[in-house]
């Protein structure tokens, strides 16, 4: 058998599988709208934010509520203590009225 | 004709191509391996990420518009009930919600759980129907006057039934001096487990006592405000007058979701860096040059008549179909992983040391810019990299490669 044969054959397993996958997703999707109007009425009723993926901290469970200090008065040593923390990015704090400096005060 | 000569060239060229990948099955088989690998992270990261913020962000809109915290000392404190009738004298806001709520650390299973207080006989018939299921040891709990009841999410549901505590926990602080027990009247259903996993959904009058909240004090307070052009003014309004408040707008935890898993965090950079470096070094492998016994191949095709660019269309081919071969697989794997093996390996990262936590049964997320972002990255500079060993060796005198093999 030639050998681009053989590449047809593979790229006609490759396709069966993308296939498999595109299927999947459109399940998946399905199912995650349909429970859409579940998750929405939960959220009314429960009126706090964010995905209980982590419940280590506070200041992780409900991270998009927390101010910027919490993570140092949770463990003052450590900027980050509990491993999950280095997983997301510092939340929105605009509405600070200003940026908050941990320098000496002689070196301002 | 023509037409068909040419094809039946190409065909060859192509063959030539597989035929040589196979010859050093070895040195293939480990580029495809590595690429693969390479790939399957960076996708795994991406999907991993996309999924739950799709996931945070489609239901952010039914938050309240704006929250409102106490500060003081730098921390979040009680809020005063005193607050509830001037906030809500603001022209513009239509409701202002006190909301009790906090956690509970269970020390004996090193848990923490999320205790919000809420009046459970406002609740639906319609709303059991969709979101609870009844807990079997309290089938008439709802309709019970007992202000000591909660429904609970299933993952301290699972924690509960592990100690026999599925019908009545025992809440306990040694500062109380006795034990608070409240009935589980129901379990939320599966499809909210990602939001109420560690949740207690506990009577406003009992979930004060066990957050120690004392009366005329609240958690913070939820502001609806009707008209979303009015948000952002009475947020200002509020700061203005009351300083010691903080406000977090609906728009701001929009803000934070999107941004979430964005270059700065943590993982997404790690990620990458790894992936890139990687990356670089299979590639500056490539670019380094062609082994003698290619370079020689190349002078012998030479020699027998190819041309440049035959030669040329040849590691083309080559790299192509390696990468092109090891993203689509790359890519398959990592979808496998996330979606169907729940991210097993990679949840532990998001998990952390909690000891409640969902499974990851997410909905799938594939952002077809990422997708394209990937099959360029790794496919065109692959590629270039094939080629210009293989161009420098080809304009090379044939003679000059046979003998002296460089």
């Amino acid at each position: 058998m030639r050998y681009s044969t053989k590449l047809l054959m593979m790229v006609m397993v490759f396709s069966v599988g993308i296939s498999v996958i595109l299927i999947d997703v459109m399940l998946r999707t399905e199912q995650f709208n349909t429970s859409g109007a579940l998750k929405h009425r939960f959220q009314q009723i429960v009126s706090i934010p964010d995905l209980g993926i982590t419940t280590a901290a506070r200041y992780l469970r409900h991270y998009s509520l927390s101010d910027s200090t919490t993570p140092f008065q949770d463990y003052p040593v450590s900027r980050e203590h509990f491993p999950a923390g280095f997983v997301y990015a510092p939340p929105d704090y605009s509405n600070l009225s200003g940026r908050i400096s941990l320098n000496p005060l002689s070196k301002r | 004709m023509a037409f068909r000569n040419l094809l039946e060239r190409q065909r060859n060229i192509l063959d030539y191509s597989l035929q040589n990948l196979y010859r050093r099955k070895e040195k293939t088989l480990f580029i495809l391996v590595i690429f693969v690998l390479l790939i399957s992270v960076i996708s795994s990261i991406l999907f991993i990420t996309g999924s739950l913020t799709r996931e945070m962000l489609s239901t952010v809109s039914e938050l309240p518009e704006i929250t409102v915290q106490k500060i003081q000392g730098g921390r979040q404190t009680n809020i005063s009930a005193t607050y509830l009738s001037e906030i809500e004298s603001i022209p513009g806001v239509e409701a202002v919600d006190p909301r009790v709520w906090g956690y509970f650390y269970l020390e004996s299973l090193e848990a923490n759980f999320t205790i919000f207080g809420f009046d459970l006989d406002t609740l639906e018939e319609s709303d059991y129907e969709k979101l609870i299921t009844e807990n079997p040891k309290f089938a008439s709990g709802k309709e019970s006057n007992n202000i000591f009841k909660m429904v609970v999410g299933p993952g301290v549901y699972r924690l509960f039934k592990k100690i026999a505590m599925d019908d009545t926990f025992l809440f306990f602080n040694p500062n109380w001096g006795k034990s608070i027990p409240i009935d589980i009247i129901g379990i939320f259903k599966p499809e909210t487990e990602l939001q109420s996993v560690d949740l207690m959904l506990v009577q406003t009058e009992a979930a004060r006592k066990i957050l120690e909240l004392p009366t005329g004090q609240y958690t913070d307070l939820a502001v609806y405000v009707s008209n979303p052009e009015e948000i952002e003014n009475i947020a200002r309004k509020i700061k203005l007058h009351y300083p010691e408040l903080r406000t977090i707008t609906q728009s701001q935890i929009q803000s934070t979701y999107s941004s979430v898993f964005g270059w700065r965090s943590g993982l997404v950079l790690s990620g990458l860096l790894v992936v890139i470096a990687a990356y670089l070094v299979l590639i500056w492998d490539r670019a380094g040059g062609l082994s003698q016994e290619e370079r020689k191949e190349i002078g012998i095709l030479k020699a027998i008549g190819w041309d440049t660019d035959m030669i040329l269309s040849v590691k083309f081919i080559e790299g192509l179909i390696l990468s092109l071969m090891s993203t689509i697989l790359g890519i398959l794997l990592s979808y496998i992983h996330i979606y169907w093996f729940d991210a097993v390996g990679l949840r532990e990262v998001f998990i952390g040391w909690s000891t409640v936590y969902p499974s990851f049964k997410l909905v799938p997320h594939i952002d077809l810019k990422y997708i394209m972002l990937i099959l360029t990255i790794a496919v065109v500079p692959y590629c270039a990299v094939s080629i210009v060993p293989a161009w420098k060796a080809a304009i090379t005198d044939p003679d000059k490669i046979i003998r002296n093999g460089n």
